[in-house]
């Protein structure tokens, strides 16, 4: 029964698809006409409806019969930039070569994109998730736009000449974060009563990477003061104060033997290690709760694109910036000093999945291990519960200044309201540590009030 | 130079809506089509801007449905046919033009309407999407178009189709590809043109030849209105009868009527497979006398009866009920009536409510003679026929016609029993004979069928008529209503030179048929009667009707507002005793110390400043004493003036020291 609902749904999106191909806009319009009064004239006694209908019907025809003849062959190439931002309209260049003799004019060009509809699991998830007609309803609308990859209006195309390439520039809008796969490309050509496209389609599989969509932020001061970076830092070259040679004393049990100065062993006798100046500096920690039930939820992109904002936004000239979150594998990453780029942040950014097998815990070892390094950490949560608290309260008891986003959205709200534990100022023991409670739909004017 | 003119989707519309009213015209929508014409193409030169927001937006689609409801009533009121979806379709142009008249007034219209249509998520995102505004100027062709070709127009379809074909040409020119070449595009339309044409001819044609061959049959199929050549019984029907309790039509008759009158539809002569036909039917028109609203059928007989019926003709055409021996029809509005030999009446007219008056005399039938298929028994009916007139002794010697009718009425009434339930025939060869000889149960139509075989086999010609039974005077109405439950059957029986109609029925059918009728009747009665009489009225019903809501809705204002009025106790609240206001410092001692200062003549000037005066006062008093003074003004204006107030100690501290100031400036004043 699923699968055949599935079936029929996609043959739906299908046809749609193929009719806002395939015919222009007028013509739909006739196709509409057509189909009511041919309703409308079923009885020739009643009403004129059936000249109408007739009327339509030869115009259509007439439209299809006379596009056979219209034939065209062209290639076409895209430029595409390496990124691209979700809700920004991204532009890029398409160069077309007719390959007829004569010029091409009135031509239109269309994009498609690899993913667009969702899949038998998404529907069965619905199913199993609702037994309601109208509910199940509005949760398949609700996959089918967020499946939705871009809009790319129907571009005009200038005149292609029959000896020179000619370059468009066409513009799309992304709607979702990650890879957009280009699928296919077609050109479309109405026929002489401007109603039926005849349609070239090529197959140009192409990808670009899509950043998450980005707030406005005001001037965020990162609490904190320098740390101490134990091990001094193996990146020294590139992070950190110089590495100062500070003295030579005696070899102690436990002193690594990197440390060992040799040529002074060869003078002295007896070992001696070189001491060298301690590297302290500010590292702050960006904490990403990915932990969800749901393969996609609008509190998650919000928190992604908060993460975003902030790991593009904060100065990291002068300190270093650990994102940390769980997606399929625990992740860490650290920018700022000129370790690692911001760029590469909002790759990973871009390509960050929920995480639905385990619990918030398994963030915590990560966390953990960092505790002694980090001069200030921003969590951003997509809700508030004794896990989340827990670390919460772990930072805090490090002395670690803390400021914590939390995301209000259904989930927040079921998990305050079951357990009435709402994300109180109490467990805040550091002064410069802050709760912040954004509203889903006004995330910006709430991170404009940090 | 003059601007060159260019033709626009706007003058494209003002076209079509000439072509709606000009098309329906005879319903006088031209009336309409010229205001909204002038309207529309008067645009250029009214300056005035309508203002309209997304809300207000809303509220006009509203409107537009609001007008759609209260035309679909009126319709559902007075047409009560499948009419009512054409006549609704002509005037949905009138339902959408406020939406027209804001797409030429209000020129941010396209824009809201494309913010109207923007998908959920690209509002969510505030995601801008560059997409061409709405312009509703294009449906709204459309639907003048189809509007227009929902009504029937036959007397002008060539030039119905020329109209159709000019606007969608000149909507195509206007929008056709860069790339067409002129010439090849007038080609292909004039081609479109003329297979359109062909096609809509051959189309009318196909419909005329299906209805020829299969009308007999499915119009049996459809419901209500009655074939004329065959009628399909529920004879061996093993589900049981289920009957509405709609009125079909009113008899207005000159005084009550002693027993039910039968009004017939159809007559039919042979009978086969629970079906019975009208063989070798042949209708013959009827002129009109000159009025061209009398229509007659026979010589009027000496005495007759008048009466009036009050019906509707759904899509233009029935047949009418006639009791049997109407020799004239009066007040007829029909254009063509046909009436075929046995007494069934065919009419053409505009649909829509219709009402006749007819004089009739029921022992003057005006029908064909008898022939021989009014004699005859399908051969698997014999073996019962005959055993049931071996019953009633009526197989021998052929007895006079009375006592043949006389008999078997009788035996019916005694023997039988009047049911809508199925009867079992599982035993018998056929359902009637199971009906005669087994279960003696059934309803109108086995009593009619079995009747006339009856007859037949006792050498009587006998028919079989369909129609109604009037018998429900509506004190409400003052004249007889007839339900679609009241649809019967009986027998004509030829008996002496002439048709007379013969029921064998037992009587009780109305009372059995009756008591299943809902209790809401009365209420579903009350309905019905409001909207024929809005029929009745015609266009004034109309206007009525459209006031009636909003008279309904002032007036329960009214009561409202009154009962509120009335009802509402009012209720005294009791105020608690406000709390005194306090202004903060007004009770400082210092003012005694400046009204003492006052009396010593150093009053204080109004415009200056405490300061100022201070200033003022050093060189009148003591030195000690200006000292004092000045801290107690401090505190003063401390107390006075400052938001935090001040504290008990130093209220006090003020208290003393102002009191030790006054005490030693009357010591001063008494020395």
């Amino acid at each position: 029964m699923d699968c055949s609902t599935y079936r029929f749904l996609r043959f739906a999106y299908a046809l749609r698809q193929w009719l806002t191909r395939r015919f222009t806009p007028l013509g739909l319009g006739v196709l509409v006409c057509l189909g009511i009064s041919a309703i409308i004239g079923m009885d020739t006694n009643q009403s004129l409806s059936y000249q109408v209908f007739t009327f339509l019907l030869a115009l259509l025809s007439v439209s299809i019969l006379a596009s056979l003849f219209i034939r065209y062959r062209l290639s076409a190439t895209r430029i595409l930039p390496r990124f691209g931002t979700v809700g920004m309209p991204l532009k890029y260049r398409v160069v077309l070569q007719n390959k007829t003799q004569k010029p091409q004019k009135g031509l239109k060009l269309m994009e498609s994109f690899a993913g667009s509809f969702p899949s038998l699991q998404d529907f069965r998830g619905i199913s199993t998730r609702s037994k309601e007609m109208m509910e199940r309803r509005r949760q398949w609308l609700r996959i089918e736009a967020q499946r939705r990859w871009a809009i790319a209006p129907t571009l005009a195309l200038p005149t292609l000449s029959s000896t020179d390439s000619t370059e468009a520039i066409a513009e799309i809008t992304p709607l979702r974060r990650g890879l957009l796969q280009f699928k296919t490309l077609t050109v479309a050509c109405p026929d002489p009563l401007g109603l039926f496209n005849v349609c070239v389609t090529l197959s140009l599989p192409q990808s670009v990477l899509i950043l998450p969509k980005r707030y406005q932020l005001p001037p965020i001061q990162l609490p904190g003061v320098r740390r101490h970076q134990s091990g001094g830092v193996a990146l020294a070259s590139s992070v950190g104060d110089s590495e100062e040679f500070r003295s030579l004393r005696e070899y102690r049990p436990g002193d690594a033997p990197r440390k060992i100065h040799w040529k002074s062993w060869a003078k002295v006798g007896k070992p001696i290690v070189k001491e060298e100046q301690d590297e302290y500096f500010v590292r702050h920690a960006l904490i990403l709760d990915t932990f969800q039930p749901e393969s996609h939820s609008e509190v998650l992109e919000e928190a992604v694109a908060i993460v975003a904002s902030l790991a593009h936004e904060v100065q990291t000239q002068e300190s270093l910036l650990d994102m940390m979150f769980v997606g399929l594998e625990a992740h860490c990453f650290t920018v700022g000093r000129g370790l690692g780029q911001t760029e590469r942040m909002l790759e990973l950014l871009a390509s960050v999945v929920p995480c639905q097998d385990k619990s918030f815990d398994s963030i915590l070892p990560v966390v953990q291990n960092r505790f002694s390094l980090l001069s200030g950490c921003i969590c951003i949560l997509l809700t508030w519960d004794d896990a989340r608290k827990t670390l919460v309260e772990q930072l805090q008891n490090m002395g670690i200044p803390t400021m914590v986003l939390v995301i209000e959205g259904d989930l927040f709200t079921q998990n305050v309201r079951s357990s009435n534990n709402h994300p109180a100022f109490e467990c805040l023991k550091e002064s410069q540590s802050s709760v912040h409670i954004l509203k889903l739909g006004q995330i910006q004017q709430g991170l404009l009030k940090l | 130079m003059k601007p060159r003119f260019r033709l626009t989707i706007v003058h494209l519309c003002c076209l079509a809506i000439l072509l709606w009213g000009a098309h329906t015209a005879q319903t006088g929508r031209m009336l309409f089509a010229i205001p909204m014409v002038l309207m529309i193409a008067g645009r250029p030169l009214i300056q005035w801007q309508w203002n309209l927001s997304l809300s207000n937006l809303k509220r006009l689609f509203q409107l537009c449905g609001g007008l759609l409801g209260v035309l679909l009533i009126i319709f559902l009121v007075t047409q009560r046919s499948f009419s009512i979806i054409y006549l609704l379709l002509q005037w949905l142009p009138v339902c959408a033009f406020p939406l027209i008249l804001a797409q030429a007034y209000c020129s941010s219209l396209p824009f809201l309407l494309r913010l109207l249509f923007t998908p959920s998520y690209a509002l969510k995102e505030k995601i801008s999407i560059k997409q061409t505004p709405i312009n509703l100027y294009y449906p709204y062709f459309a639907l003048c178009l189809l509007s227009a070709s929902a009504a029937n127009w036959n007397a002008l379809s060539a030039s119905f189709y020329g109209s159709i074909f000019s606007l969608v040409a000149l909507l195509l020119w206007n929008y056709r590809p860069q790339r067409a070449n002129p010439m090849l595009w007038v080609c292909l339309l004039l081609m479109v043109g003329g297979m359109g044409f062909v096609g809509h001819l051959q189309l009318h044609q196909l419909q005329a030849k299906l209805e020829q061959n299969t009308a007999p049959w499915l119009s049996g199929v459809i419901g209500d209105s009655v074939n004329t050549y065959q009628t399909s019984t529920h004879i061996g029907s093993i589900e049981a009868m289920k009957l509405s309790n709609a009125i079909v039509f009113r008899v207005a008759t000159e005084k009550r009527l002693s027993s039910p009158l039968l009004l017939r539809e159809a007559i039919y002569n042979k009978y086969g497979s629970a079906s019975w036909i009208a063989l070798r039917s042949k209708f013959l028109p009827i002129p009109p006398n000159p009025d061209g609203k009398t229509w007659k059928f026979s010589t009027m007989a000496s005495t007759s009866t008048s009466l009036k019926i009050s019906t509707n003709l759904d899509a233009g055409k029935g047949v009418l009920k006639l009791p049997n021996g109407t020799s004239e029809i009066h007040e007829l509005s029909a254009n063509h009536v046909r009436k075929n030999q046995y007494g069934t009446v065919e009419v053409e007219g505009s649909p829509g409510a219709i009402a006749y008056q007819l004089q009739f005399n029921p022992h003057h039938s005006g029908d064909s003679p008898p022939t021989e298929e009014d004699l005859q028994i399908p051969d698997q009916e014999i073996p019962a026929i005959e055993q049931t007139l071996d019953i009633l002794n009526l197989n021998g010697e052929p007895k006079p016609a009375s006592q043949v009718l006389t008999q078997l009425s009788s035996y019916f009434a005694k023997d039988f029993q009047y049911s809508l339930k199925p009867s079992d025939a599982s035993n018998s060869a056929t359902p009637l004979s199971a009906f005669l000889l087994k279960n003696r149960s059934g309803h109108c139509e086995y009593f009619a069928s079995a009747t006339t075989l009856l007859l037949r086999g006792a050498g009587i010609p006998a028919r079989y008529a369909v129609g109604y039974s009037v018998h429900e005077f509506s004190p409400l109405e003052g004249q007889y209503i007839v339900r679609s439950r009241n649809a019967h059957a009986w027998v004509m029986a030829y008996v002496n030179g002439t048709w007379r109609s013969f029921d064998t029925t037992p009587p009780d059918w109305n009372a059995q048929e009756d008591s299943a009728a809902s209790p809401l009747q009365a209420i579903l009665d009350l309905w019905a009667f409001v909207g024929f009489k809005l029929a009745s009225a015609g266009v004034w019903g109309f206007v009525g009707l459209a006031i009636a809501p909003i008279t309904a809705f002032f007036l329960w204002k009214w009561v409202r507002k009154f009962w509120i009025r009335r009802s509402v106790v009012p209720v005294i609240v009791e105020l608690e005793p406000m709390p005194p206001l306090i202004k903060e410092g007004l009770d400082s001692e210092f003012y005694l110390i400046e009204q003492s200062l006052e009396e010593l003549n150093l009053k204080r000037i109004p415009s200056e400043s405490l300061q100022a005066w201070m200033t003022r006062l050093n060189a009148e008093l003591p030195e000690p004493e200006f000292e004092i003074l000045n801290s107690i003004i401090n505190l003063h204006n401390r107390y006075r003036f400052d938001p935090q107030g001040i504290e008990a100690t130093e209220r006090e501290t003020l208290r003393s020291l102002s009191q030790a100031w006054l005490d030693r400036s009357h010591k001063r004043v008494l020395n």
